[in-house]
């Protein structure tokens, strides 16, 4: 854009902004420009924008506090259409980019006029606790009918995305001996510091830049400027191999040397320079012995009336715009100052050409200012202009009046010692209060910490210099010559005041939650007079900020009003993350199919050409039905697929069945201790059916297992609890029976299985293997024959799950489709029918087979008629609690079959049993439910289904009543039989 | 937190799947033992969370699929050290015995 808008507040020099780069920006749909390097709330005030939102609960017209992370007050919403819209980005902290879209936020019309400021003006009626005490009446509804709408509407942080996020997060594992905290001059001196005693260094700053505050701030180093300081330690660190990220913060400090950190990667970056392929963010788990905590210190305010007027900000914000940016928050200015650090914002904002006042809370101050009017002894009484601030009252030693249209505050510097209490595992150590710094500083730190720069309460360049050094050679680090720091600021020790004298409504300490020196003092008359209690009575402290600029005033006011001094107050526990940080970031690529993904048959793509309706089984897909040509619906597919198995021929994919290889000489007994049932015995060529018990006597799973050899077994468990049987066969193995010689591994992905039901099954299976004698002598059920298939081993098991003659051939994965496909072609003449889960699971039901929804972990052998395969010589996993006195309880429920009475009705799944259709329907007469159901079985002519019950066998040939709550208490009559509906003797499998 | 898998060194935690409490061995095989009998109880029921040193079943699911006793404090979560839950038991006997 050649059109250069105006930026009235943007000085002529100065900055580290880049003035060749303009860049073109919206916030409430207004065009603005800034330079590139600068952040919203740089390039706003630059543009002579003083308002940037609305406060949470109060909606009080807000500007901007501070120039980092700690900002409470200027959130914004960043929106580039509904899945881009980013809410409660702080606009100090956002860097602008040509075509930024932003928002404030929090306001119900225009943000000059918000009609929800009337909050402000009823200010006195809402105190602390108000919600707690007023909304109480009327009870629970009318705190969700009324009250809860009405407050939600009132206070909000923004909008939320309404699509999907677009965008892709990375993870990856960052790996370093020691990681820096901070880049600013302390952490970039500490890291050079171990870089060249040979340290793997990374140095995390989440600023922009690194070198912190040494950028702008005037002071030289050996005669160089900052700038060009910082430049040159950046450079050697890279020389000795350390890392430096920018944009990167450290957001919590976990067990064991593990730290996590967010790279901001895209957000800078105008929208057409941000590439597809890579990363909106990357999440960093950083592993590193040690840890070097450089993460400066946060200014705070003071309590007093009208010191949330846009236009009050910190003095380091204020120094930090005309610095960093070369923008200058005020012409007529004022610098409330409780130490000698004001009086180096008062001499930088005179020398920009303002005209500057300091009011020193100090009467024996001690500094002066070419240039600058100095009242000592007064401090600000009230701040006044809605929109922006127009005048201040002092009192004190004198009082007046100024006419200004900023005041920057200077209340002292509390060291950024979250990280320091975010873990516990090696030390339980708080930060503690200096009193003698009135601020909290680390707490005594083990071998792999150290702390340099403003964290640990140093004020001037040169002490945290020399902190850095300490810090370095404490963790292993070579000694470095320190700079000569030249053009040093002023900085002394704070007095102590937390908030002006007689500081109380509208004297914010918390901008975000709108908590007030009143609020704190309320919270001690009403007894909240624990740290914690008075956080949460109040809301200090707990907005996005976290109170980075209120907590330690906050505590403070609450130590005077309780008679206690600050360090018996203590302060609340710091937790991660210490910004907010996305969801998205941490998840990473664990999002939707890349975290759970699919598993696929290697039929899955001739399924699909060939009709196939698929459904979810655990991880894989597996087709429900195949629809033909004048299917009606999905139960008329799966009523002809079933028919098909049943008269002529059927065929399915059984390969998502877990499959587990077993060798070794104990391998027998092995199974044995696994199995219920007997596994020596069972001769090689032999597949038998085997039901697993838990330790604790419930059934845990069942499957054919197969002896191939003598030292060899193939297990099959079902497709569910794949996973679950091997790592139970692991643990068992491992911690109870390691000195059994047998080894197992998981084949299920090695192997596809096809199973061909019905009548004509033998039939089939002898055209695809001429050579081998199928027939029911030469492989009877339950029989197994190893043999090839175009030269690859191919494995058929006589074994049923249909009820019908059946076969299950194996062949490896990568041929079964070609084995699949001739065996389509081999069956064509008596026409062969694929069939699916929902044919599966009526032929399954028509037989009596279990499935997961039976043996859903609460069911012993017994209730599920499986009591037989138990042996009596052996001892297994779960014998011994399989005795417990509660599985013999008559009351127990059982399987039993029911049928439907009526030929129209179909049994609903998780349907009640009663023995009366009169009701009542509740658990004082409930006998039992249903866990399975076929909607239309072609053996009975209507549904059928699996129920347990109470006495089962007592109710066979009786009536009974399903009534299911979920629909509508309908009740449906059917009949209890045996579940085994089809070839109760196994007449059709064994023939 | 880092995991010291006895086979392959310090995981990240995420490769592992924690199982419980490593408190009383399985009882033998073979047995005619009882539901009541106390090894089965203190097998199954018993866990006693104490605070300090614990010893708890971790299996390297993603990794060599070895179940591993860790060796951790939970009031300061230092993992000390790890054993193969398949050479675990027997340890423990021999230091119980040498003890007496």
């Amino acid at each position: 854009m050649s059109v250069r808008l105006p930026q009235p507040n943007r000085l002529e020099t100065g900055g580290v902004i880049d003035r060749d780069r303009p860049v073109t920006f919206t916030f409430d749909r207004r065009v603005y420009q800034g330079y590139a390097g600068d952040s919203l709330a740089s390039a706003l005030l630059a543009s002579g924008v003083k308002l940037f939102g609305r406060s949470f609960k109060y909606h009080r017209p807000r500007g901007i506090l501070g120039a980092g992370p700690e900002e409470p007050n200027a959130l914004v919403e960043v929106d580039h259409g509904p899945a881009e819209r980013d809410p409660n980005h702080r606009a100090t902290m956002l860097e602008i980019y040509e075509g930024l879209e932003t928002f404030s936020q929090n306001h119900v019309g225009p943000l000059s006029m918000d009609l929800m400021e009337v909050n402000d003006l009823i200010s006195r009626f809402l105190p602390a606790g108000f919600y707690y005490k007023t909304f109480f009446f009327g009870g629970l509804q009318a705190w969700y009918r009324l009250y809860e709408p009405i407050i939600r509407r009132a206070a909000g942080l923004g909008r939320p995305p309404l699509a999907a996020d677009p965008h892709h997060y990375d993870k990856i594992y960052t790996h370093a001996d020691t990681l820096v905290v901070g880049g600013g001059i302390a952490g970039l001196t500490a890291a050079l510091s171990l870089a060249k005693a040979g340290q793997s260094v990374v140095v995390c700053e989440e600023r922009d830049r690194l070198g912190g505050s040494a950028l702008w701030q005037g002071e030289t180093f050996d005669g160089q400027s900052g700038a060009d300081y910082v430049d040159h330690l950046c450079r050697e660190i890279q020389a000795a191999g350390g890392r430096l990220l920018p944009r990167t913060t450290v957001f919590g400090v976990y067990d064991a040397g593990t730290f996590g950190a967010v790279e901001r990667c895209h957000d800078h970056l105008a929208k057409a320079d941000r590439k597809a392929h890579t990363a909106r963010m990357k999440y960093h788990r950083i592993q590193a012995e040690n840890i070097v905590y450089a993460t400066g210190a946060i200014e705070r305010s003071v309590g007093f009336k009208g010191n949330d007027r846009p236009g009050v900000m910190l003095a380091s914000a204020g120094h930090t715009f005309l610095g960093k940016y070369g923008v200058r928050v005020g012409q007529q200015t004022a610098i409330f100052t409780t130490h000698d650090g004001g009086y180096g914002v008062a001499a930088a904002m005179a020398a920009a050409g303002a005209s500057v006042t300091v009011l020193d809370a100090r009467a024996d101050a001690d500094v002066s200012v070419e240039g600058v009017k100095v009242l000592k002894g007064v401090y600000a009484k009230q701040g006044h202009g809605r929109l922006g601030l127009r005048r201040v009252d002092y009192d004190g030693a004198s009082a007046g009046s100024l006419e200004i249209d900023s005041l920057l505050v200077a209340g002292g510097w509390n060291p950024a010692v979250h990280l320091t209490s975010h873990t516990t595992d090696r030390r339980q150590s708080k930060p503690v209060f200096d009193p003698d710094l009135l601020a909290f500083v680390p707490p005594e730190l083990v071998a792999q910490e150290a702390a340099a720069g403003s964290v640990t309460g140093a004020m001037s360049t040169v002490d945290c210099l020399t902190s850095a050094l300490a810090a370095g050679k404490k963790l292993g680090g070579q000694a470095l010559d320190l700079p000569t720091v030249d053009a040093a600021l002023p900085v002394s020790k704070p007095l102590e005041m937390w908030a002006v004298p007689g500081a109380g409504d509208a004297a914010f300490l918390d901008m975000q939650n709108d908590a007030t020196v009143k609020d704190v003092k309320l919270s001690a008359q009403e007894g909240f007079k624990s740290v914690e209690h008075m956080k949460r009575y109040t809301t200090l402290g707990m907005a996005t900020d976290q109170g980075k600029t209120s907590n330690v005033t906050g505590l403070a006011l609450l130590a005077a009003a309780t008679g206690r001094d600050i360090a018996q107050v203590g302060t609340t526990t710091f937790r991660p993350p210490y910004t907010p940080i996305p969801v998205g970031a941490l998840a990473g690529h664990h999002r939707q199919r890349d975290y759970e993904p699919f598993r696929y048959s290697p039929i899955h793509q001739w399924a699909e050409a060939n009709g196939a309706t698929f459904m979810e089984a655990g991880l894989w897909m597996r087709p429900a039905y195949y629809t033909r040509p004048g299917d009606k619906d999905w139960l008329d597919s799966a009523v002809r697929e079933t028919k098909a198995a049943r008269e002529s021929l059927g065929i399915t994919d059984v390969s998502t069945l877990g499959k587990i290889d077993i060798q070794g000489p104990d391998a027998a007994e092995f199974l044995n201790h696994l199995y219920t049932n007997g596994w020596k015995s069972l001769p090689v060529g032999k597949a038998r059916y085997g039901l697993m018990l838990r330790e604790d006597g419930l059934v845990f799973d069942d499957g054919t297992t197969s002896r191939l050899g003598e030292d060899h077994f193939y297990m099959t468990t079902t497709t569910a609890h794949a996973a679950g049987v091997m790592a139970h066969m692991e643990f068992l193995h491992q911690s109870a029976w390691p000195d059994l010689r047998v080894a197992f591994a998981s084949v299920t992905d090695q192997w596809g299985g096809l199973a061909l039901a019905g009548p004509n099954a033998r039939a089939c299976l002898a055209k695809l293997f001429p050579d081998v004698d199928v027939s029911n002598t030469g492989l009877p059920f339950m029989g197994v024959i190893e043999t090839t298939w175009q030269g690859y081993t191919a494995r058929i098991f006589r074994i049923s799950f249909s009820g019908e003659l059946a076969y299950e051939v194996a062949v490896p994965a990568d041929v079964f489709e070609a084995f699949w496909l001739e065996a389509m072609h081999a069956g064509g003449e008596w026409d062969i029918t694929p069939y699916g889960l929902e044919a599966l699971n009526i032929l399954r039901i028509e037989k009596g087979h279990v499935t997961g929804a039976e043996l859903d972990g609460r069911v012993s052998m017994d209730d599920v008629g499986l009591g037989k395969m138990v042996s009596s010589k052996k001892d297994f996993v779960g014998r011994a609690m399989s005795q417990r006195a509660a599985f013999a309880d008559p009351d127990r429920v059982k399987m039993v079959g029911l049928v439907a009475a009526n030929p129209d009705d179909k049994i609903i799944g998780g349907g009640i049993l009663f023995d009366s259709p009169d009701g009542p329907f509740d658990h004082t007469t409930m006998l039992g439910y249903v866990t399975s159901v076929a909607q239309y079985s072609p053996l009975k002519d209507r549904s059928i289904a699996l129920a347990f019950i109470k006495n089962a066998a007592d109710w066979h040939g009786k009536t009974l009543y399903v009534v299911s709550h979920v629909h509508g208490k309908s009740v449906m009559e059917v009949r209890a039989e045996s579940p085994h509906f089809y070839d109760p003797q196994n007449e059709k499998v064994m023939g | 937190m880092l995991i010291p898998c006895p086979h392959c060194g310090l995981r990240p935690s995420e490769e592992f799947t924690p199982k419980g409490l490593a408190e009383a061995p399985r009882p033998p095989i073979g047995g005619e033992d009882r539901p009541e009998d106390d090894a089965w109880q203190d097998y199954l029921h018993t866990r006693t969370n104490r605070a300090g040193e614990t010893d708890e079943y971790f299996h390297h699911v993603l990794g060599c699929r070895s179940w591993v006793v860790v060796h951790r404090n939970t009031l300061t979560h230092e993992v000390s050290g790890s054993t193969l839950a398949s050479e675990f038991w027997a340890k423990k006997k021999q230091t119980q015995e040498a003890g007496q």
